[in-house]
């Protein structure tokens, strides 16, 4: 039955396709203002950048992973500091509180300025987040399973729209790679980089994952790179220079597919977006109630899941009207220093800190 | 613990006893009679027996054997040992044993001076002979249906795994019905850890009465709108599935048998599939699957699509449907509910109708849904074209019609007041639902997700036998499942 009081493991698999589905909601969005250049030749550029710094900003994960591999980011905050470990749980609590914001803000926007359905925008964001608060309830392993099958009618849809999109390519669309210089790709990476909590959730939740991860850490952001790369190419080869008009310039690129008798596949990329993104909701709601679960106990752990769903649904529709906080969402400000020092800073402290405390033992 | 109400010696308190227990009951039958001067009765239920049985097999020779022996133990022993031609007979010490007994169509002696009866099987009760199932029709393969007395269904089920590795663990539930429930299992397939947690969920039912495995299937499933156990007419589907480390309830007085765990996937697999080529048997699993999702997605989406984004249909498409539904006096949403609610109707009552109306049900949705209700313009054609193709998806996979019913309305209604956003929700709340639950430790979307490419061999397609019977895939060994391995 459901009910079995047994630890519960998730294969390294099961994480990297939730993680994909994560850094594929970023891609699915981005467009020359979220991108950081007009010139959509140095995504593809930026692409290898994250590649790289990916695995750079990982490296003192890895190395906490490798000195205590039953302890996630939390557990050895609490080791290394003590009580005053605390601080952990409550800022990455926080940061995935505020990351959820940038993703249903977006989705947002977009329901309202590119679709204008009948329905408010509003209500469709709130429908999200009830589906993602009913995913964070269910546990790690609802959402892990859940995301594996959206992750393989994602790839399916992808295949199908790059098949489709493939024939529409016109070699005139390219532009030269860094024509702005390396800075502009760079800073393009680092904008990507910083909406992606990826790395922070590896953090919390690499004790529980079973099979080999660093194998399924390299796949992942490999084809993460390869992925973007491929839809880059394909955004430039079918549209452009018009792309640098559009705020959703994929939307706008699979709105004009055609396979056969199949057209208008935009209906494709709605589709893998919307339950993209609420597993990646989810998923985050998910992880702030196991932030809280470790401070404050089980019950409070699965309040914040509501609470945590209902601040983000009313931050979320503040800044559909709001120019300033649309500004500090979608720009580096917010969103650069928080990953940063959820991704690499923190792991980094820790890792150091754990070494000096080892030091220290052994001088004593 | 309670002390056993053991028999007397006294012939005549144990018939006062018995008479007085079954009061009132016009079918007790006691028959007293004299073994050499010695005083005895015949315990049984009328209708549960067979009487020619008895004289011929039990009370013939007990009156014409020579029994020299002069106490009464001893002339029980004899009796017991040397005098009788019956294979099922059984000792028995307690009073309550006795009920038990003769309420399961044995006949039971007592002999005055003895605290011990004999307990003879000599059931003769009618019962409906072995037919083919008509839940599980299949053009292949055996004929042979469960019927309603566990007895038969235990044999039937035995004909087949000819091992004493089959085991059947018997055990009554129901404090009024004493229903007998019997577990099946193969003791070298099936997980003890597994096998623990169904003993131990059955022993905790407690219910009056069980008079169908619908009694006790909540006790045995999770919180899934998808059903996790699974039931069979087929004695082969249950050989099948306790091959593969599941355990079967057999419950007396049902022709149907519960499995589990069962999983998602089962629901798209039937015997006919191991019995036709490989290709085919591909073929229909993929059908049935495009099926599913047609019967819970499309009216939904149909909806959705033709109310708020008709820029995704093509255009001639587009122009059919608005010609259509221009002449309707109702949104496309509730038109689309009202017709699902009409042949929900109907169908009830081409199931509960007595057989010579059965056509009168057929004419009316034929013609007074089908033709009438178009043609007064009260729906469209392209509605009523989604309803039937939807209907029609829905018997694709019977065991799954009960959350297709309701999906599908509640798809009507997502996709009339959100749209395709409101689908596509759905469409994840569902998956969540599916992948979040357990049955007894196993993933119930396994090995979908968490994904096993060795299992897929028989999941979207099916395989030959040369590959499948290459090695058994037992449920504990699918992958995420939480229970010991033997």
């Amino acid at each position: 039955m459901s009910g079995q009081e047994k630890q519960h493991f998730i294969s390294a698999a099961q994480l990297f396709s939730v993680l994909f589905i994560g850094r594929s909601i970023v891609l699915v969005t981005i467009n020359s203002g979220l991108g950081g250049s007009e010139n959509f030749s140095d995504l593809i550029a930026s692409s290898f950048w994250v590649f790289l710094m990916t695995f750079i900003m990982a490296i003192p994960l890895w190395m906490i992973a490798r000195k205590r591999p039953g302890l996630n980011i939390i557990e050895e905050g609490y080791y290394v500091m003590g009580r005053v470990g605390i601080i952990i749980p409550i800022f990455y609590a926080l940061y995935f509180s505020v990351i959820n914001w940038y993703y249903l803000s977006v989705f947002q926007i977009f329901s309202s300025d590119v679709l204008d359905p009948r329905t408010p925008t509003w209500v469709i964001a709130a429908a999200v987040l009830v589906v993602a608060c009913y995913g964070a309830y269910k546990g790690l392993e609802a959402i892990v399973r859940a995301g594996g099958i959206i992750l393989a009618l994602i790839c399916a849809g992808f295949i199908f729209m790059i098949c489709s999109l493939f024939f529409k390519m016109d070699p005139g669309n390219f532009e030269p790679f860094s024509e702005d210089g390396l800075k502009i790709s760079f800073y393009s990476a680092i904008l990507f980089l910083c909406r992606s909590s990826s790395i922070s959730v590896i953090a919390l939740l690499l004790p529980v994952v079973k099979g080999k991860k660093k194998l399924g850490f390299t796949v992942w952001n490999t084809a993460l790179w390869i992925g973007a790369s491929i839809i880059f190419l394909v955004m430039i080869g079918v549209a452009g220079d018009f792309l640098k008009l559009q705020t959703f310039p994929l939307y706008t690129v699979t709105s004009m597919a055609q396979l056969g008798p199949f057209q208008r596949l935009d209906a494709v990329f709605l589709g893998g977006w919307l339950t993209g993104l609420f597993i990646k909701i989810a998923m985050d709601l998910y992880l702030v109630s196991l932030c809280v679960k470790r401070v404050l106990g089980e019950k409070a752990g699965r309040i914040s899941i509501l609470i945590g769903a209902v601040i983000t649904g009313i931050i979320t529709q503040i800044s559909t009207n709001s120019r300033s906080l649309q500004t500090l969402f979608f720009g580096p400000w917010l969103y650069f220093p928080l990953t940063l020092t959820a991704a690499f800073l923190i792991p980094l402290f820790l890792w150091l800190a754990d070494l000096r405390k080892d030091r220290k033992k052994v001088e004593k | 613990m309670a002390q056993p109400n053991l028999l007397s010696k006294s012939l005549l308190d144990n018939v006062v006893y018995f008479k007085s227990k079954f009061d009132e009951c016009m079918d007790f039958i006691l028959r007293e009679f004299t073994i050499t001067g010695t005083k005895a009765a015949f315990l049984a239920i009328d209708g549960l027996i067979n009487k020619q049985l008895i004289a011929q097999g039990i009370l013939n020779p007990i009156l014409k054997a020579p029994i020299l022996d002069t106490t009464p133990d001893g002339k029980f022993n004899y009796i017991r040992d040397n005098a009788l031609a019956t294979v099922d007979q059984t000792q028995i010490v307690t009073r309550d044993d006795v009920i038990d007994r003769i309420l399961s169509g044995f006949v039971v002696m007592i002999v005055d001076g003895c605290d011990r009866a004999l307990a003879f099987g000599v059931q003769g009760f009618q019962t409906r002979s072995v037919s083919e199932p008509s839940n599980e029709v299949m053009q292949r393969g055996s004929r042979e249906g469960f019927v309603e007395p566990y007895l038969i269904n235990i044999s039937m089920i035995r004909r087949r795994l000819r091992t004493p590795d089959l085991k059947f663990e018997r055990m009554v539930i129901g404090s009024v019905s004493q229903t007998s429930v019997a577990i099946c299992y193969l003791n070298s397939a099936v997980s003890k850890e597994l096998l623990a947690h169904v003993r131990a969920e059955l022993h905790r039912i407690d219910l009056p009465s069980v008079l169908a495995c619908g009694y006790l299937s909540p006790f045995l499933e999770n919180k899934s709108i998808f059903n996790s156990v699974g039931i069979s007419e087929r004695p082969d589907t249950v050989c099948g599935k306790i091959s593969e480390g599941r355990v079967a309830i057999i419950v007396d007085g049902t022709p149907n048998v519960m499995l589990v765990p069962h999983l998602f996937i089962e629901n798209f697999q039937s015997f006919d599939d191991y019995a036709t080529r490989p290709f085919y048997a591909s073929f229909t699993r993929l059908l049935k699957y495009i099926a599913f999702l047609i019967a819970v997605f499309l009216p939904g989406l149909y909806v959705a699509v033709v109310t708020f984004h008709p820029e995704l249909l093509p255009e001639t498409l587009l122009v059919k449907i608005a010609q259509a539904e221009s002449s309707t006096p109702f949104p496309i949403s509730l038109e689309a509910l009202v017709i699902h609610l009409i042949y929900e109707i109907m169908r009830e009552a081409g199931l509960r109708v007595p057989r010579p109306l059965g056509h009168a049900v057929s004419i009316v949705g034929a013609l007074v849904i089908g033709d009438t209700a178009v043609s007064a313009g009260l729906i469209g054609a392209p509605t009523l074209f989604i309803v039937a193709m939807t209907a029609l998806s829905g018997y694709v996979t019977p065991s799954l019609y009960q959350p297709i019913a309701v999906c599908r309305f509640l798809f009507i209604i997502i996709g009339g007041i959100a749209g395709l956003w409101g689908v596509m929700l759905g469409f994840g709340f569902v998956l969540v639902n599916l992948c979040s639950e357990s049955v007894y430790g196993i993933p119930f979307s396994a090995p979908v997700s968490p994904f096993n490419l060795r299992s897929m061999r028989d999941v979207f397609i099916r395989m030959s036998w040369k590959i499948l019977g290459k090695r058994t895939e037992r449920v504990q060994d699918l992958p995420g499942a939480h229970i010991t391995k033997m």
